[in-house]
């Protein structure tokens, strides 16, 4: 067994796993000291019937692992003001946007896009599983080492800026919508705990986060135009002045 | 009719959810969405209002024909009885 402490939303993990990859893909995340909130692990019986549930090979048991050990956390942490949510969260300056919607619906292809449009100036907080934190009238969003297949993922926290729903369209269209009207989608996305006491915490703090957080709702393509529709609502900025300038490249 | 305890009722984003917590969560998963209606219901049950005081009360409160109320009132008590949501009478 290795053990190690990691830190994530501010929560300080004492993990326990079998596979040394399973370690190594936390490294970003792991701190010194002795401290701890909460234990992670998962029993020999529980990840047994998770790698026979979804048939991993024996190179991927520790990715089985891997998944096995966020429950617990996200079991734990409403209790601490923070919840799991399933979306891509980025930062543009010093805005943070988190897209969100059911999986191969594309919001990866459309971060991949703003990247490409826009450069470093996008910062990729984590592409699957961040973790969102309503404290003190303040709602920030936090890499953790949970990132999807991508792994696109950094140890960073910002300030929550937007929530966007990302929906596929003919058209690029964007428009501010009230929680209220696509919560179904939101609670979707939240992870939803077995455990009561969290599960009333974690809708205490969507509803502070829907409180404060506007939501959007995109209908996009694969377009530059995609990308010049979802920036410039959601930073207020103007595409053509803050995207990269190709040089001499053909343009459609 | 008596909501057993464990259900609680939550407000996000404007609407209201009831979930089970404790012991109710061994027999029921997920959430109930109530419309505004079933939400002034789910209080009145919960102050122990019977239903034909219930019905009063949402025929003061809305625009509503006391036929229509008590149809309504009907419908949705018997939808929170399926869920499981009251203690057996």
């Amino acid at each position: 067994m290795y053990e190690f402490i990691i830190e994530v939303a501010g929560v300080r993990v004492l993990m326990k796993c079998r596979y040394e990859k399973t370690m190594q893909y936390m490294s970003d995340y792991i701190v010194s000291g002795e401290s701890f909130d909460i234990v992670s692990s998962v029993s020999d019986d529980e990840l047994a019937s998770m790698i026979n549930e979804v048939g991993a090979s024996e190179r991927n048991h520790y990715l089985v692992e891997i998944t096995a050990l966020y429950r617990p956390i996200a079991e734990a942490i409403p209790m601490r003001d923070c919840f799991v949510f399933h979306g891509a969260a980025i930062g543009y300056r010093d805005k943070a946007i988190l897209f969100t919607a059911p999986s191969g619906t594309g919001k990866t292809t459309h971060i991949s896009l703003w990247k490409k449009h826009l450069g470093e100036d996008v910062v990729i907080i984590n592409g699957d599983k961040p973790i969102i934190t309503a404290k003190n009238d303040k709602t920030t969003i936090h890499g953790t080492p949970w990132s999807g297949k991508e792994r696109w993922q950094n140890n960073i926290s910002s300030e929550l800026s937007a929530i966007c729903l990302v929906m596929r369209g003919t058209e690029n269209k964007i428009e501010r919508v009230e929680s209220g009207e696509i919560l179904q989608e939101l609670i979707y996305q939240t992870y939803v705990p077995k455990d009561s006491l969290s599960l009333v915490r974690t809708l205490e703090l969507l509803d502070a986060v829907l409180s404060k957080v506007p939501v959007y709702r995109l209908y996009c393509d694969i377009s530059k135009e995609a990308v010049k529709c979802s920036f410039e609502c959601l930073t207020g900025l103007d595409f053509e002045k803050e995207r990269i300038k190709e040089n001499n490249s053909y343009e459609d | 009719m008596k909501i057993k305890e464990g259900f609680v009722m939550r407000e996000v984003a404007g609407q209201a959810l009831v979930v089970a917590t404790g012991k109710a969560s061994q027999s029921f998963n997920g959430m109930i969405k109530l419309n505004s209606t079933a939400k002034d219901i789910w209080n009145l049950i919960s102050e122990g209002k019977l239903e034909s005081e219930i019905i009063s009360a949402l025929c003061e409160k809305y625009d509503v024909t006391e036929q229509k109320a008590t149809a309504d009132t009907s419908a949705i008590i018997e939808k929170m009885r399926s869920a499981g949501v009251f203690e057996d009478e």
